[in-house]
Formats: C-alpha cells, structure tokens, sequence
C-alpha cells in the first residue's frame, strides 16, 4: 500500500513532490481536483493531472469514502 | 569474418541500435567505392519504432478507470529532446447506452495508482455496434518535459487548434509505461483498448 504524504499546498508520493494546483477541466473550469469514480480521483499538479485511489493511504491513515480522502489531500 | 557469408554470421536478433555499424560502399561518383561504415542512427534518420501492437486489451467493465493495456519504454529508448507520435484504439463493445473513454498515462510502473495522465479520447456513446477510435497525440519533449494537447480535455487527435499542456514530465533516463486504460463514465458501458504504436525521433 503506498502512502501519499501532505505538506502545505504539497504532497510527495513515491519519493516525488508534487505541488498541488488547479488545472482545466474538460468543461473548461479551473478545478483543483475531479472525482472519476467511487474511488479514484484526479488531482492537479505541478506534474501533471494524477490519478490517485483508495488504495492509498494519506499519512498512513487508511480512506473507505472518495471525499474524505481527496479533503484529506488538502 | 573472412570467407563467410552473411548468412554464416551470428544473427543480432534484434533491431538495429543508433550505436550499430553497417559497412557500405560508398560511390564516389566516378564510378569507383570506398568501404565505409554508417551508424544505425545515420540509416533510420533517427527514427525509433518504440512499440507497435494489435493486442486486444483486458475488457473493462463497470464504473472505474482501469487498465486495458500497457507498454514498457525502457531507460534510453529516446533522448531528452525527442518528437514521439503515438496512436491508441480504444473499442467501445455494444451493450447497455453511456459514454465510455480512452484514457492514455504514464506512470514508472505498470499501475494506475499515482500515474499521470497524457490524454483522454473523445466520448464514446455509440450502442448498437463495436466502435473503434483510433487517437493520435503528437508529444513534443524539450529537456524530458513534455508537451502535448491539455491532458485533460477530451480529444480523439490533436488536429485542430488546441489548447496544449507543457509541463508534463517525461524523464527518459528512467523506465516510462504507457497505460492504455478504460473510462466507463456512466457505469454501464464495456471496452478495451485494441492497438497501439508509438514512433518517435530523437533529436
């Protein structure tokens, strides 16, 4: 189970650092983030749009509910 | 290699490599040759067939992003600076009305989980028979940073004026796999990724 670790505006995941931003949606919206399904959600970033799911472990707190775990990240 | 003919050599058994030699004879327009030698590199122009597939995909179902199909760029296959034409064919399958996608990623292993996404496909929402669409991104890597149509937006090719997104990380120093995945927006749909080539140059 891989752990995603949250810093002030930052994440690190795999020994990487991503800094969290908006980025356009396919409406043309600004979003930070965009649930795609019950459990994974797309994340903006300095990187990158990443696709991270409940698999993950934020600060090595296990997540059951897709909202929870993305207000997690932020 | 003397008295041997070429049939009589060890085979390479594999594709030429930039770094290999060929010996030629090179005209010297006056009816005579020179014995020379030419890199792989000199003969393709730079151009490397990274990975070319009809393989028919894991069908996914239900309502998730999930993997069909992936594809293993290995460290070195291109340079810091590259130009890389890739194609894919996601295949909506008949069955129950909703739009399915095509979704393509990168990530530094063959999972879906903290991977990047490169590009989405057009909706897919035909009911009645199989359809294919086969997509097209034209990815441009300055300095391993790539450079392509918004990874978010919904496009089957990058053929009209689009907005680009030119901070994607493509480090070919290190292992990339291409993940050819499947969206069921609506839940209900099934499909699959059928084929895939990825060309590029280096420069």
């Amino acid at each position: 189970m891989s752990n995603i670790k949250t810093s002030k505006g930052k994440i690190t995941f795999n020994k990487t650092d991503y800094v969290l931003q908006n980025f356009t949606n396919d409406s043309g919206e600004s979003v930070s983030y965009a649930l795609v399904s019950d459990s994974q959600v797309h994340i903006g970033t300095n990187k990158g749009i990443i696709l991270f799911d409940l698999s993950c472990t934020i600060n090595k707190e296990t997540f059951t509910d897709i909202n929870l775990f993305t207000a997690a990240l932020y | 290699m003397a008295n041997k003919k070429i049939s009589q050599l060890t085979a390479k058994g594999a594709r030429l490599a930039a770094t290999d030699l060929v010996e030629i004879s090179e005209s010297d327009g006056a009816g005579g040759y020179v014995t020379k030698s030419v890199t792989g590199a000199n003969i393709t122009g730079g151009q490397i067939i990274a990975a070319v597939s009809n393989t028919l995909g894991t069908t996914i179902t239900g309502a998730t992003i999930a993997m069909s199909d992936s594809v293993l760029i290995p460290a070195g296959t291109f340079s810091s600076n590259c130009q890389i034409d890739l194609s894919w064919i996601p295949s909506r399958l008949t069955g129950a009305s909703g739009t399915m996608q095509g979704l393509i990623y990168i990530n530094s292993t063959a999972s879906l989980t903290g991977a990047t996404l490169m590009g989405t496909s057009a909706n897919m929402t035909t009911v009645s028979v199989v359809t294919n669409n086969r997509c097209t991104r034209w990815i441009a890597v300055r300095s391993n940073v790539a450079t392509l149509v918004l990874t978010s937006g919904l496009a089957s090719s990058d053929f009209s004026p689009l907005t680009p997104t030119e901070n994607l990380p493509f480090d070919n120093t290190s292992n990339i796999y291409i993940i050819f995945a499947i969206n069921n927006v609506s839940g209900v749909t099934t499909g699959r990724n059928v084929g895939y080539r990825l060309v590029g140059y280096n420069l």
